[in-house]
């Protein structure tokens, strides 16, 4: 039993350390490396939070389905015969085998090659070779695949493996709104594209939630994709960092540790037919920052959605020390070839295991990594950017204090 | 259509050409590669597990044209290339080179590969087959496609890809 004392939140509370008048939020390096903090963050967050599995888009038939681990376990989310949308545990009720070996496809059953036992596509035991056997207790009927929690947010499917967490829109807090705002402007829809990039670091997973809404960094880290790829191949001017952030709005948590950082359009004009339309239907101020602001979003606690580059991403610990991040191309579903073309450029030259920033990223990351263990036991990473700024930019880090004071919550909570 | 005499020939032109083309990588002379590009070259790498989609309706690894080969190149000779800085020491075994198709000045090979990355007391391997669009230039050729398709099902186990493969 996973008891929680007093002393046990004094332990969580004291990585950290937080002063709003002096404008200093410090933690631990142990958050990154402790296997005991990695287990609590199994139990207290993997096992109780609302994940993001998939996306409906990928499930657009009956029978269509996938399997995917999410949160260390193997799902299969599949489409019935009935039109319903199903997430099982991937595992044959016999003795608990993979019903499904497939990435993904179209099937009306599914058999554990061990005994062949078989299940239709709802869940349902439907073959069971020598059924005779089986004693008056034994009840097909009863031995459906085991269901995962799920709930839907405009396409996107989360799982949560407690059935007494609240509710998806409950927990997505403000994000929902921003969810809105950006998922407004598919006005056909949106579709996962194929070919979902699938790499690894070996570093803490809560590194990229951070990382992935740093703007501090771009400048260093991505210098020469900023310096090269900017003005050589797209022609366009290299941003000066004193004034790339004019004009954005304020980085914030959005409840339950989401946060999202804001800023201008780097190019680009919205059509002035497409404005007033927009303006019309969603209202003038609404209109003007879904068509003038890009975002980027932390949905706690570990998915991630870049609108500029138009990625969901996970990440999912196997270790302290090592991370899986898979990045999925979501697109408006009704798109110009030519716009669809700028997007998924967009996407890849920065993004991916092959892109012109993500492998800098991992080096910083495992390097990070590589030190944390090893650092004096009083040692702290310093998180305090913008902390006593009345009007915090991209570039501090509001954003990353928000997931990290959740963060603090949920693994010291009692 | 070539005799076996004459295609015998072109395949271990090829292969020495492929030979020539790996010994540039591993040594890290990046521009002297991309100078061996036709100028509506692409250099791709589709998704891992499904190499026949298109790119204009998919996302790839890598999908690059002559001006992104070019950056990529420079960059990663750059010092700010940061996952290549210090270099990886590499070694490309190209084996299994195969004449697939000629027509003119045209030829379409293909090649086994096998590359071994070493840095920072990491060592990972990338292991697949090019298909290769050559155009004779000269003595030699130039490349107007050079697609990577690697056999492997994630890029779990090697992390990244931040050098050429």
């Amino acid at each position: 039993m996973d008891t929680l004392t007093p002393h046990r939140r004094h332990s969580v509370d004291a990585l950290f350390v937080e002063n709003q008048e002096a404008g200093i939020f410090r933690f631990s390096p142990k958050v990154y490396c402790d296997p005991e903090l990695f287990r609590d963050e199994q139990k207290r967050i993997f096992d109780r939070c609302w994940l993001y599995a998939g996306h409906e888009s990928e499930l657009a038939k009956p029978g269509d389905f996938l399997t995917r681990r999410v949160g260390g376990r193997p799902l299969l989310m599949v489409r019935g015969a009935d039109n319903r949308l199903r997430i099982f545990h991937n595992a044959c009720r016999h003795r608990g085998g993979a019903v499904c070996r497939e990435r993904s496809g179209n099937a009306k059953h599914f058999t554990c090659f061990y005994h062949y036992w078989t299940y239709d596509n709802d869940g349902k035991l439907s073959g069971v070779p020598d059924a005779a056997s089986y004693g008056p207790g034994f009840a097909p009927g009863e031995m459906g695949l085991y269901e995962v929690r799920h709930e839907s947010y405009r396409g996107w499917i989360f799982v949560c493996f407690s059935r007494d967490s609240m509710g998806l829109v409950e927990y997505l807090a403000e994000a929902r709104d921003l969810l809105d705002m950006i998922l407004d402007q598919d006005e056909g829809g949106s579709v996962i594209l194929p070919g979902a990039h699938e790499y690894s670091m070996r570093a803490n997973w809560k590194m990229l939630m951070e990382n992935t809404v740093d703007i501090y960094h771009l400048n260093s880290t991505h210098s020469r994709f900023m310096r090269d790829y900017l003005p050589h191949v797209l022609g366009l001017k290299t941003p000066d960092p004193r004034t790339a952030n004019d004009g954005a709005m304020s980085p914030r948590g959005l409840g339950n540790g989401h946060a999202m950082i804001e800023y201008r359009k780097f190019s680009g004009v919205a059509d002035e037919a497409k404005r007033k339309a927009w303006q019309a239907k969603f209202g003038i101020e609404r209109a003007n920052r879904m068509l003038d602001y890009t975002r980027t979003l932390v949905l706690f606690p570990n998915t991630l959605f870049i609108e500029q580059r138009r990625v969901i991403r996970t990440t999912f610990p196997t270790a302290p020390d090592q991370s899986e991040v898979t990045g999925y191309p979501l697109m408006p579903a009704i798109d110009d070839p030519i716009v669809r073309k700028q997007r998924l450029d967009i996407y890849l030259s920065f993004l991916g295991p092959a892109g012109f920033a993500t492998p800098d990223d991992n080096e910083v990351m495992e390097l990070i990594q590589k030190n944390c263990a090893g650092l004096p036991d009083d040692a702290m990473i310093d998180c305090s950017r913008g902390m006593t700024s009345a009007a915090p930019r991209p570039q501090d880090e509001a954003q990353m204090r928000a997931f990290w004071r959740q963060w603090r919550e949920t693994i010291g909570a009692a | 259509m070539a005799s076996a005499g004459e295609h015998a020939a072109l395949r271990a032109e090829i292969e020495a050409f492929f030979y020539e083309e790996a010994e540039l990588l591993d040594n890290w002379q990046l521009m002297e590669w991309a100078a061996l590009f036709t100028e509506d070259s692409i250099y791709q790498a589709p998704a891992l597990d499904d190499p026949t989609r298109d790119p204009a309706n998919s996302i790839f690894l890598i999908n690059d044209d002559l001006a992104r080969i070019k950056s990529r190149a420079r960059q990663l000779l750059g010092d700010t290339a940061w996952a290549e800085n210090p270099r990886s020491m590499t070694r490309r075994l190209i084996t299994n080179v195969r004449v697939v198709s000629i027509d003119g000045d045209t030829i379409r090979a293909t090649a086994n590969f096998l590359i071994q990355r070493s840095r920072m007391e990491r060592i990972v391997t990338y292991v697949g087959q090019y298909r290769y669009k050559l155009v004779r230039a000269g003595a030699s050729f130039k490349i107007a496609e050079r697609i990577v398709i690697l056999a492997q099902d994630t890029l779990r186990a090697q992390g990244v890809m931040s050098i050429i493969v």
